[in-house]
């Protein structure tokens, strides 16, 4: 390699974390120098995405349910909660534990089990609610992971941990660390796009708030891309009302034109960052609406999405 | 993955070692001497190994942070017995070998280089090396280098002697300087963050004489734009908003702690002062309202008023950030390492957080909102804030009421008017009144009682008394309007003191020994014990004090360079960078120390450099050799942010509205940018989008949500916590919102309409609109691509004037309607196009 490349890279390690914090270091590092300008000339960037290992993961889904039942009421079996039904929580189980507001002033804590039976799903026997038999039907091929812990007392701190790590605001979310470590297969579609429940009483009343999708102290292209459900999907996606596509096309050509002039003059590689840009602006602006276009879909992946789509 | 509360996951604490640099890295290219522990391992260990191998208890029961650890080996033996390398556990570990897991287990291998250099070290002995007590460069106190004597006809100042010396070292050459144009769009970008109007540009480019370039200097140093642009970055670092964030997301009044800021910075106030005001305003003899405005800073961060917060815990969270955010916005630190346990890279210890937690855990709050109109939300304590005018009717008024209150209420406490009224057997014509009078008065409850004498007191009370007491009130209904259109603005206070302990792991509800307030141990002490904010705040800006000067003068640089001497502000430790240039960053610091702190001598100190001056072209072999120009040997170019990108849009449109501070405003944002807020009645979140000249005030007075940010802001700081590094990346979002947001086009929309009534010839309009974005005039090539645009854009308008009118209609300020549509909509689409160009979106 060539040298003066190793040591943009050393450097820019710095920038981000240690390796040694995490195992992702590497991949991320490579992925932020495909896009920026100088790691466009990095050799081994030449192919797509440029990793220095595979990525394994290609996408990942995080469905988070704000608003739904427990997990003692869907998935995580208790019996003995049944057992001791409405009896009050023992002291050795209550001890020391922080209560919230809403409950702190309460002169009983009874004892509550899963408001329907639980019973055995698959051949692997998977406890699940009688509430999920759609899941029970699938139960040999999902893993459930039944020990994620949070001590936060209330909605947003306990949701901000969950997706960031950390109680309070401000760190990357899990969909941030994703865009950076495994990079983006398509340039034209943002890597990290969020949807929110558009229905406000099936949200039981809690709120998204930007920074569950933040990039932290990432760079801030990390940060979700929210689609929203009215209007523009993306933001400022739509050209202005009055703005052919047409003309749009040729204004962009003659961005493009000055643009390239200055690069002669100027040589600065950014400048050819910002032509991409407005490039893959442009094409952006064709392929969200076609993502969120589901008119198109087939008439049985349509009922696979189920009776709401 | 089981938690304290509030304290950092480990997936998080990861998080907080930002900028690390393993230092092996450093170490490499030192093969020619025997490798030691010291001079090579030890590198290798603390970058890949500490992590597990550390601390308390570090797994497998073996340390690898200090030599004598390391040959302590671990509960698996010693990590070798011989010099024979392989057989070694450390390298069959280390190889994956044996069947055992490879280290460090669920990483990355060690590279084939660390690898070797182990290899080498077990084979040479395993020697421990030279212990090396050597302090990080950051830690020790800046004494003012040898100024280089070097023989140059380039340097100006003493910054370009530094500059020139390593790049006579790096046999690297200076570029020329940038011409007249870019210098002064440079200059006016850099300095009020607008562009040049074309008068300025042509007066300076006439100006041949000697001082022409810092007559310019001096004019934009004066400008109160000046404040507004250098409060940016400063905003960033004290996480400022108006609102608190979370749930309700209340507003609150810190817009007036945002104007203190500006107002400082035009005023020159000396970066010492600057900083005891905001530390420590309230502590300081007779503090003025300012000073305890000041004190804002720490009061910035964001206030959870959730239904189901436990205050105290939230208390703790406002703590932790005043602790980090003063480490970092000052001191260049990396705390919060220290919330839970010692740091693992710099020498601080948790008990440093802690004693300065102590300073910070003295105010009279709750941890939570304590007050609130339903729209604003704030936590005491807190001050009325107005203007002197509010101020002084606010003062008037109160005594005023005093007094009246003093002649109405013996007046009407004569128990013989009222006897008197009551026997009068009076017809009220109120039905509960006349009810209670029909009972006798024995059998009249006390709830009666009070409902009487209530209606006699505000209804029949006799001359003079009842002109007494409706003045009192009269006067007490003025205040309380008063009261209610007076910012509140939050502030610090130590009026209630409370013990400090060290949280075990960060956790709020296991505390541990008790400490008191303190300077962190590794850092030089001040002569006495410090007891308060207040002597802490001196001691940061104190001569001994390492790191304060350093920390300021990197941030100014970074704001007028793009990076700073230290690309790592936000760390100054032995994880972030070290100096592009350490000479020059320690003659930097201890001169602004010695000059007073005076920010706008080291502004012009700065940008009279010929360093500064230099043209930002990039030449080939300067895109091999220094690709980040950490040099210096040619000038920054970067993209503005975004707040100042629409700023720009603004002024060369001519819609700016200059008009400085206040209430923030609500410009332009897409439909429904809160709709998502509002999950109850309590509050409607509606955006109140402001009409009129409040729609094109600069970007600094734009109305900052927490929890959703202005959607036309991109790449900049949440406001969520301290940042002190400016983002500049770029994705197509970044152009689509200067492409598509009304802002944009209504500016160029704008802009067009001015250029079309400044002339009638085409060529002339358009070199106009170029200029009043880019500074400079179109070259003919240049000029021949927009005439092209220009024509497409009327061929499609004529075809379509439905379209053109569409167009135009975007903004709300008016249009001129002598101006043909299809013509107007046309010149709009060009300057829109050059919005967009890369040169108007960078600073060059």
């Amino acid at each position: 390699m060539n040298p003066f490349f190793e040591r943009d890279l050393r450097l820019s390690r710095r920038q981000l974390f240690g390796k040694a914090a995490s195992g992702i270091g590497i991949w991320a590092l490579n992925s932020l120098l495909a896009q920026d300008a100088y790691g466009m000339l990095l050799p081994q960037n030449k192919a797509k995405n440029g990793l220095h290992f595979p990525a394994k993961a290609k996408r990942v889904i995080v469905l988070w349910q704000g608003g739904a039942p427990s997990q003692v009421d869907l998935f995580d079996y208790k019996p003995d909660l049944f057992k001791q039904r409405l009896q009050e929580l023992p002291e050795s189980v209550r001890k020391g534990k922080r209560l919230s507001t809403m409950t702190s002033g309460q002169a009983h804590f009874p004892i509550l089990p899963a408001i329907k039976p639980f019973k055995q799903y698959g051949k692997s026997g998977m406890w699940l609610s009688e509430m999920l038999p759609h899941t029970g039907g699938i139960a040999d091929q999902i893993s459930l992971i039944k020990s994620m812990n949070t001590e936060a007392v209330n909605h947003a701190p306990g949701v901000t941990f969950f997706l960031t790590g950390s109680q309070i605001p401000g760190r990357p979310s899990m969909g941030a660390w994703c865009a950076y470590g495994l990079g983006n297969m398509t340039e034209d579609l943002p890597a990290f796009v969020v949807m929110t429940s558009a229905d406000e009483k099936k949200t039981c009343g809690q709120l998204f708030y930007d920074y569950y999708w933040g990039s932290g102290f990432l760079p801030s292209k990390y940060q979700g891309v929210r689609f929203r459900s009215e209007g523009d999907p993306v933001l400022y996606l739509t050209n202005p009302p009055g703005m052919p596509p047409e003309l749009r096309r040729g204004v962009l050509d003659d961005i493009d034109a000055l643009d390239k002039k200055r690069l002669a003059d100027y040589g600065d590689p950014e400048i050819e960052s910002r032509i991409a840009q407005y490039e893959l602006a442009f094409r952006m602006q064709t392929s969200v609406p076609d993502l969120n276009d589901i008119s198109k879909e087939p008439k049985h992946i349509l009922e696979m999405y189920g009776p709401d789509v | 993955m089981a938690m304290g509360p509030t304290k950092l996951g480990k997936t998080a604490l990861r998080c907080a070692l930002v900028g690390c640099l393993p230092a092996a890295l450093l170490a490499r290219g030192q093969q020619t001497q025997t490798i030691t522990f010291s001079n090579s391992v030890q590198g290798i260990f603390k970058a890949k190994c500490l992590q597990c191998h550390s601390g308390p208890q570090p797994d497998g029961k073996l340390a690898l942070d200090t030599f004598a650890n390391a040959m302590k080996g671990g509960s698996s033996g010693k990590l070798f017995d011989s010099k024979d390398s392989d057989k070694s556990l450390l390298m069959i570990r280390l190889l994956g070998k044996g069947g055992l897991p490879r280290m460090p287990m669920g990483f990355a291998p060690l590279p084939e280089k660390d690898i070797q250099t182990i290899r080498a070290w077990i084979a040479s002995g395993g020697l421990e090396g030279e212990k090396t007590k050597k302090t990080h460069w950051a830690y020790i106190t800046p004494v003012k280098p040898p100024i280089p004597s070097i023989k140059t006809k380039w340097a100006r100042n003493t910054i370009d002697l530094f500059v020139q010396k390593k790049l006579l070292d790096e046999k690297v050459d200076t570029s020329p300087e940038a011409d007249r144009t870019t210098l002064i769009r440079r200059l006016t970008l850099d300095l009020t963050g607008l562009p040049p109007t074309p008068t300025e540009v042509d007066d300076f480019n006439a100006d041949r004489g000697p001082n022409a370039y810092e007559k310019v200097v001096d004019r934009l140093l004066k400008s109160e734009h000046f404040g507004e642009r250098m409060a940016l970055p400063w905003l960033d670092a004290a996480r400022y908003a108006d609102s608190n964030g979370f749930q309700m997301d209340g507003d609150t009044y810190q817009y007036v702690w945002r104007d203190w800021v500006i107002k400082a910075i035009n005023d020159n106030m000396p970066f010492d002062q600057f900083t005891i005001k905001q530390l420590a305003g309230d502590l300081l003899p007779n503090p003025s309202q300012d000073d305890l405005v000041a004190t804002g800073f720490n009061r910035n961060h964001m206030l959870n008023g959730e239904g189901g917060a436990i205050p105290e815990e939230q208390r703790n969270v406002g703590l932790f950030d005043r602790v980090e955010t003063t480490s970092t916005t000052w001191l260049g630190l990396t705390m919060t390492c220290d919330r839970c346990h010692d740091h693992k890279y710099d020498p601080f210890k948790q008990k440093d957080y802690f004693s300065m937690m102590a300073m910070f855990n003295n105010v009279p709050e709750s941890g939570v909102p304590s007050d609130n109109d339903g729209k604003h939300y704030i936590a005491k304590p807190w001050i009325y804030a107005g203007s002197p005018e509010q101020m002084r009717q606010m003062k008037t008024l109160t005594s005023d009421l005093e007094s009246a209150k003093k002649t109405a209420e013996p007046l009407e406490n004569n128990p013989e008017t009222y006897s008197k009224w009551l026997q009068s057997n009076p017809k009220t014509g109120n039905k509960d009144i006349d009810a209670i009078l029909a009972i006798e008065e024995a059998k009249r409850n006390q709830n009666q009682k009070n409902q009487l004498r209530g209606f006699y007191l505000d209804n029949a009370l006799p001359s003079p008394a009842s002109e007494a007491r409706k003045k009192w009130k009269e006067l007490e209904v003025q205040l309380n309007e008063l009261k209610k259109n007076t910012p509140q603005v939050m502030v610090m206070s130590d009026s209630m003191p409370r013990k400090t302990f060290i949280y075990s792991r960060g956790d709020y509800t296991s505390p541990l020994g008790e400490v008191k307030p303190d300077t962190p141990d590794t850092l030089p002490k001040p002569a006495q014990q410090i007891k308060n904010r207040l002597d802490f705040a001196q001691w940061v800006v104190s001569p001994q004090n390492p790191l304060t000067a350093r920390v300021a003068v990197n941030r100014i640089w970074q704001t007028l360079f793009g990076k700073g001497l230290v690309r790592t502000p936000e760390n100054f430790g032995v994880q972030g960078e070290p100096p592009t240039n350490p000479e020059l960053l320690d003659w930097l610091a201890v001169d602004f120390r010695e000059h007073n702190w005076d920010v706008k001598r080291f502004v012009k100190q700065i940008v009279m450099s010929a360093t500064y001056r230099q043209s930002s072209r990039v030449t080939p072999a300067m895109k091999i050799k220094d690709p980040d120009n950490r040099l210096m040997a040619r000038g920054a170019r970067y993209r503005m942010s975004s707040l100042l990108l629409r700023d720009q849009a603004l002024a060369s449109s001519g819609l700016l509205n200059s008009t400085m501070f206040g209430k923030p405003v609500y410009p332009y944002q897409p439909k429904g940018i809160w709709d998502g807020l509002n999950i109850t009645d309590e509050r409607d979140f509606s955006y109140p989008q402001s009409t009129g000249p409040d729609l094109y005030r600069r970007s600094v007075y734009t109305f900052w949500r927490r929890t959703v940010s202005p959607g036309d802001m991109f790449d900049t700081s949440s406001r969520q916590i301290c940042t002190v590094r400016q983002s500049y990346t770029s994705t197509p979002l970044h152009a689509l919102t200067t492409l598509n947001s009304v802002t944009w086009v209504e500016a160029a929309r704008a802009l067009a309409q001015s250029v079309f009534q400044a002339s009638n010839d085409p060529d002339a309009r358009l070199k106009e609109a170029f200029r009043r974005v880019c500074a400079r005039r179109p070259q003919p090539d240049e000029l021949s691509i927009l005439r092209r645009s220009l024509e497409r854009a009327k061929k499609i308008y004529e075809a379509n004037p439905k379209q053109a009118e569409e167009f135009l209609k975007q903004g709300e300020s008016p249009r001129d309607n002598s101006i043909p549509m299809t013509e107007h909509a046309a010149y709009a689409s060009v300057c829109l196009a050059i919005f967009n160009l890369d040169e108007a979106l960078t600073r060059e």
